[in-house]
């Protein structure tokens, strides 16, 4: 698990690489609500670019509600461009419901 | 005592070597003081067997000075106490005192006293003959040995005059004392005397340090030249040897040997005397002797020491055996030595089997003390102190001073003291071990409250059984295997009312205790809510979202697939929150996905609004609901089991196969997909098979 974080355009983007899983999701978790408090303090919303992220079981999708507890109203979060597997996660869990996604970091409007 | 792991032990090593180096150092520094007391001890309690019958003391005792005289007695008392030895047969004849001065009786002192006796009176007065020629004829005709004192060069004594040194009487072949007394000169008798005898020794050696004196010079360096002792002289004299054998290295003498007597020394020419005790029949006191009451043949070959043992005369000395005696006893105990050849003595090899010998102890302490108990560890210290006392001991009754203290000291040292770490090292190993016991009581505690309540869960989980007689019109059947002893999923499945069959498949985020209570809270929550009346599906869900949501401070969540099969037409309404589309396989063997809009699952997302969506199942029909444990299930190599294969595994399964075969068709399909690696997650399946 690996994580970027840069601002760019006008929104903080988050970039985790690899899986996350077991043994990862607390390192992703801390991650993502640090990525949270940090476009909240800039006043910026977030995206999750997922284009990295091989594979996340339910633990990694725990942190996404966490994380999206944390933005609350105040930080919009968007996932971009997931790969098929991350998508079909998504979907399976209903996420899609509760994220707003993205094809990819380009396409966010 | 095996309870400490290596580093402890060899700290508890290190620090009983640390123990027996300090220990050695000790006894290198205070060698003498712990030897002395020692030896003087087995002194006392064992003293040489038996003293030379040829040994003799004639006592000038106060008798002796009651019946003759204060001392010192005139030469003609000594001249007639000398006749009276000599007729008895005597060897030897030593006297333990010096003969510096003239009589003080002889006439020309005499005729000194009186200037008023007339020139011819004093004329004839000194014409007596002096008592000092008598009594040297008297030493010339038997054989006697006169004492000399040896005065060192620095010494207060040193004669101004520079007196000749005295020649010794024979010569010594050998090497030569080294280390020990160097006289440069002698304090000696009247040259009349001194002629007349037929030996000469020194009778002068200092006690040791502590005042006590155990050495007697056998030999001793006077002037450049090896001078006889006392005691060598009168042993010489009585065997009437013309010369005296030193033996030993050159610069290591060992021993002295005249005639056929033979003793051994310390390098220094000195005799370490061992204490016999004198019989009562080896004194003789001078007054008997002159009063005849004795036998002629009494000192028949018999070596004569005479000397002073009256009180306040002089000569008064401490012994190992006596805290004060007379030096002619000392003589005496070193003429008896030389006859019986028996002085003690250190051995050359003596501190090489010390020193190994306390290295052999030190190593056993190293070795075998870790393995003892603290008693045997005593028993082993107290026993090798006890055999290295009488070891000891044993040789000093054979003449051999050997130290049990290097022996002793080191090993004892280094014993005690890993006796004692390891002894308190296995009292904080014990204080662990009793925490560990402790925690491992917790833990099986734990584990059994574990066991109870993986068996109160699936208590709450109806049995396989159980669901076929819930109604005639559908056959349902599930697999529930919980990865961990607990587990997060849940199923369930009742009649809402004559008509409509409520089930419900669900799955707790997370696994083990917490998300096993979760589970419990989940299916009693829903199972109320659901079976609440006139409660539509939509109003049940939205009750369990908020009722889970509620003070759900660890942020649990768990996925939901509800369902509502209408027996009498076939209608399906679904609510899904965050959970697997079901499977439905037709009487054919179609498999089909019933795609749901669904939400997340529930506590994700407050209020959110899960829709109920309509399907049919149709007489014949099988839905197949699983939780994310078959999906998810992976390979060796990470590939996830996923839904097509899933699917894969239930299609082709005619409607005519059981519905247990086709749950069980599936569940193995993952099982061996995993190939053998431990589940990841809780697998359950629920099917129902709406009959035709």
């Amino acid at each position: 698990m690996d994580w970027q974080s840069r601002k760019t355009g006008g929104r903080i983007i988050g970039e985790p690489k690899g899986r996350v899983d077991e043994t990862t999701w607390e390192q992703f978790s801390a991650h993502l609500t640090g990525a949270v408090r940090e476009a909240r303090d800039a006043g910026l919303p977030l995206v999750i670019d997922l284009k990295g992220l091989d594979y996340m079981s339910s633990r990694g999708l725990r942190a996404l509600t966490i994380a999206k507890r944390e933005a609350g109203d105040a930080v919009p979060i968007t996932l971009a461009g997931p790969n098929e597997r991350m998508r079909e996660i998504l979907a399976i869990s209903r996420y899609d419901k509760l994220f707003k996604i993205v094809d990819d970091i380009g396409s966010d409007g | 005592m095996n309870g400490l792991d290596a580093s402890a032990r060899l700290r508890v090593r290190i620090g009983g070597l640390a123990a027996a180096l300090l220990a050695a150092l000790l006894v290198l520094l205070a060698g003498s003081a712990i030897r002395q007391p020692l030896f003087d001890l087995f002194q006392r309690v064992t003293p040489a067997p038996t003293a030379s019958p040829r040994l003799q003391v004639v006592l000038i005792d106060a008798p002796s000075l009651a019946a003759v005289g204060g001392w010192p007695w005139s030469r003609y008392a000594l001249a007639r106490l000398t006749e009276q030895i000599a007729v008895r047969g005597a060897a030897a004849i030593g006297f333990d005192f010096l003969f510096p001065e003239p009589d003080r009786l002889s006439p020309t002192l005499f005729a000194g006293l009186y200037p008023e006796l007339s020139p011819a009176a004093t004329v004839e007065v000194q014409n007596l003959p002096s008592m000092d020629a008598v009594f040297a004829r008297v030493i010339g005709r038997a054989p006697v040995v006169l004492a000399h004192a040896g005065v060192m060069s620095t010494s207060f004594d040193a004669l101004a005059s520079g007196a000749a040194p005295l020649a010794s009487d024979v010569p010594f072949t050998g090497p030569v004392p080294t280390g020990g007394l160097k006289f440069a000169q002698t304090v000696s008798n009247l040259p009349i005397l001194e002629g007349a005898a037929l030996g000469h020794g020194l009778v002068n050696g200092p006690p040791d340090e502590d005042g006590v004196t155990r050495r007697v010079p056998v030999v001793a360096m006077l002037a450049g030249s090896p001078a006889p002792g006392f005691a060598l002289e009168l042993v010489r004299v009585a065997e009437d040897a013309d010369h005296v054998e030193l033996l030993g290295q050159p610069g290591h003498l060992e021993a002295v040997k005249v005639g056929r007597h033979r003793v051994p020394v310390e390098s220094d020419g000195r005799l370490v005397v061992r204490y016999a005790n004198l019989p009562g029949k080896a004194m003789t006191s001078a007054a008997d002797l002159l009063r005849k009451g004795i036998p002629d043949d009494a000192f028949k070959g018999k070596i004569v020491l005479v000397g002073l043992t009256a009180a306040g005369t002089s000569d008064v000395v401490t012994t190992p055996t006596a805290t004060e005696t007379y030096g002619v006893f000392v003589q005496a105990q070193a003429v008896d030595a030389i006859l019986r050849g028996d002085a003690l003595r250190r051995p050359s090899w003596a501190t090489a089997l010390e020193w190994g010998l306390s290295l052999l102890l030190i190593l056993a302490a190293w070795q075998v003390v870790p393995r003892l108990g603290l008693r045997a560890i005593i028993a082993l210290v107290a026993g090798a102190g006890v055999l290295a006392l009488a070891g000891s001991w044993f040789a000093f009754s054979r003449g051999l001073l050997l130290d049990p203290a290097p022996v002793l000291a080191p090993g004892a040292a280094a014993a005690a003291m890993i006796g004692l770490l390891f002894v308190e090292g296995n009292r904080l190993q014990d204080r662990l071990k009793a925490a560990l016991d402790l925690e491992r009581l917790g833990a099986a505690k734990y584990a059994g409250e574990l066991a109870a309540a993986s068996e109160i869960q699936s208590g709450m989980l109806l049995p396989r059984e159980a669901l076929m007689h819930i109604t005639p019109d559908v056959e349902i059947d599930e697999v529930l295997q919980p990865a961990r002893s607990v587990g997060g999923d849940l199923y369930d499945a009742f009649m809402m009312d004559e008509h409509r069959l409520c089930f419900l498949v669900g799955d707790v985020t997370g696994k083990g205790v917490p998300a096993s209570l979760f589970m419990a809270l989940s299916k009693a929550l829903s199972r109320s809510l659901l079976m609440r009346p006139r409660t539509d599906l939509a109003t049940a869900v939205d009750g369990i979202n908020a009722e889970l949501s509620r003070d759900n401070g660890q942020a649990m969540a768990v996925s939901l697939l509800v369902g509502i099969l209408d027996l009498v037409d076939g209608s399906l309404d679904l609510c899904c929150a965050g959970h697997e589309n079901p499977l439905v396989v037709d009487a054919a063997g179609g498999v089909r996905e019933l795609r749901l809009d669904g939400g997340p699952a529930l506590c994700v997302a407050e209020g959110f609004p899960y829709p109920v969506e309509r399907h049919r199942l149709e007489p014949g029909e099988t839905i197949v609901a699983y939780t994310d444990g078959v999906t998810e299930a992976q390979s060796p190599d990470e590939e996830l089991f996923g839904r097509d294969r899933a699917m894969a595994a239930v299609a082709g399964l005619a409607a005519a196969r059981s519905l247990a075969e086709v749950i069980d068709t599936l569940v193995a399909a993952v099982r061996a997909f995993e190939a053998g690696e431990e589940p990841s997650d809780d697998l359950t399946v629920l099917a129902l098979r709406r009959r035709g």
